[in-house]
């Protein structure tokens, strides 16, 4: 099936150095629609969806953001917000910016980590993307539903 | 309304593309947008100030001097690059006093994946050109005598030190105190050049703070969320002016203490690093 006029555009923002140094994508070879396929075949199999999985990583995003580069502790987790100056936008052409910088959690229990970035609150919400494999801020949904314990 | 944050919506900011006139409209066009321009510049000197601190000190080529007011930023237009096709432009506050115009220095923190930084630390190295444009900004003290709290996070001092170095040149009476929040004593830099100014601006006083303390920091300074040292610090009710420059959760965060303590909005500019 040929992707759509839409995601070859998203795909094309996607790539490294157009809104970020390295992109979206990772080292990715699937086209676009196939990594949003597959990411959420597995978000279904293991009994999640995406906006339950984006609420929790908002409410650790706002807890961290709280603590401005302090971390925060909430029961077993640990998050800490690395802010930096300006604005991003979504390769997907929403029109909202959102706050770089990125946001690190700890599982204190299992010592298993997860860093990602507002931007990927949106996009997992809104668009089901988790990023390409190899990509810096990728969210595996397997590692996902382990660390956040959902 | 597209493109505006929701700070931006209720300051009543529009996209001048995106209004329809429909009657009579007063245009105020600050002064200094006209005598923006862009600038060759050679790097004159990098220097790691921590981990992922870094200054830069930009000689100005052509033309070889540059007029600004203290706090005040200019775009570096950072070049393709690797990965990077296009130019990307980035805004950058001198922490150097409008006195020293041949010459500008930046306090610049690497970001994770960022494209500037990234070119700005792996990239570009002593006697590289750069084109940098400005000057822009209205993150400048104003002229009163109200006694001002500054507040800066991390390279949020940048602009607050070069407001700080351009009172002492002025041998301003004003009382000042500084507020400097870093997150650890290895992120804590330019304390000795703070410290140099407290000399020369007899009524500022320093406080670096930080916000946790490792085991082997041999710290008894101020600790704790910057909010939490605001609270202690500064008394109540105050007449003071505040100046604040550093991340938006900080600064959301500080103002919310300075209103506590009956500064209110209209004596209170920042620099919200967006």
């Amino acid at each position: 099936m040929e992707p759509s006029d839409f995601l070859r555009d998203v795909e094309k923002r996607m790539k490294p150095g157009v809104i970020s140094l390295r992109g979206f994508l990772g080292d990715d070879a699937r086209p676009l629609e196939e990594i949003l396929a597959a990411d959420d075949a597995a978000i279904r199999r293991l009994g999640l969806t995406h906006e339950r999985i984006a609420e929790r990583l908002a409410h650790f995003t706002h807890l961290a953001l709280a603590g401005y580069g302090t971390p925060m502790r909430e029961a077993d987790f640990e998050v800490v917000a690395d802010e930096a100056r300006g604005y991003v936008r979504s390769p997907f052409g929403d029109l909202q910016r959102f706050r770089k910088g990125e946001i690190r959690l700890t599982n204190l229990a299992t010592g298993d980590t997860l860093t990602w970035t507002p931007l990927l609150v949106h996009m997992i919400r809104n668009h089901g993307f988790y990023e390409g494999k190899g990509a810096v801020y990728r969210l595996d949904p397997d590692k996902v539903k382990r660390v956040l314990q959902l | 309304m597209p493109y505006l944050s929701p700070e931006e919506r209720a300051d009543n900011v529009r996209l001048s593309c995106c209004i329809r006139v429909r009657s009579d409209m007063e245009l105020r066009i600050p002064e200094e947008i006209l005598s923006l321009r862009e600038y060759q510049t050679r790097v004159e000197r990098v220097r790691d100030l921590t981990y992922d601190v870094r200054e830069f000190r930009l000689v100005l080529v052509d033309p070889h001097e540059i007029p600004f007011r203290a706090g005040q930023y200019v775009n570096f237009v950072i070049p393709p690059y690797g990965d990077s096709p296009e130019p990307v432009y980035r805004a950058y506050s001198m922490s150097s006093p409008p006195g020293a115009k041949a010459a500008l220095e930046f306090l610049i923190r690497r970001v994770p994946q960022g494209i500037a930084t990234t070119f700005l630390f792996d990239h570009l190295r002593e006697g590289d050109p750069l084109r940098i444009n400005g000057p822009y900004g209205e993150f400048t003290l104003r002229p009163t005598d109200a006694d001002v709290v500054m507040i800066a996070g991390s390279t949020g001092i940048a602009p607050i030190k070069s407001i700080l170095d351009d009172m002492a040149q002025a041998n301003s009476p004003r009382k000042v105190t500084l507020f400097f929040g870093v997150l650890e004593l290895r992120d804590l830099f330019y304390r000795d050049v703070l410290l140099d100014i407290q000399k020369k601006l007899p009524n500022l006083t320093f406080i670096p703070a930080l916000s946790r303390k490792a085991p082997q920091d041999n710290w008894d300074g101020e600790t704790g969320l910057i909010t939490d040292v605001l609270s202690r610090q500064v008394p109540g009710p105050s007449s003071a002016e505040a100046y604040l420059c550093g991340s938006p959760g900080m600064i959301d965060a500080s103002i919310r203490v300075l209103h506590e303590k009956g500064i209110t909005d209209d004596r209170i500019f920042f620099d919200k690093f967006a």
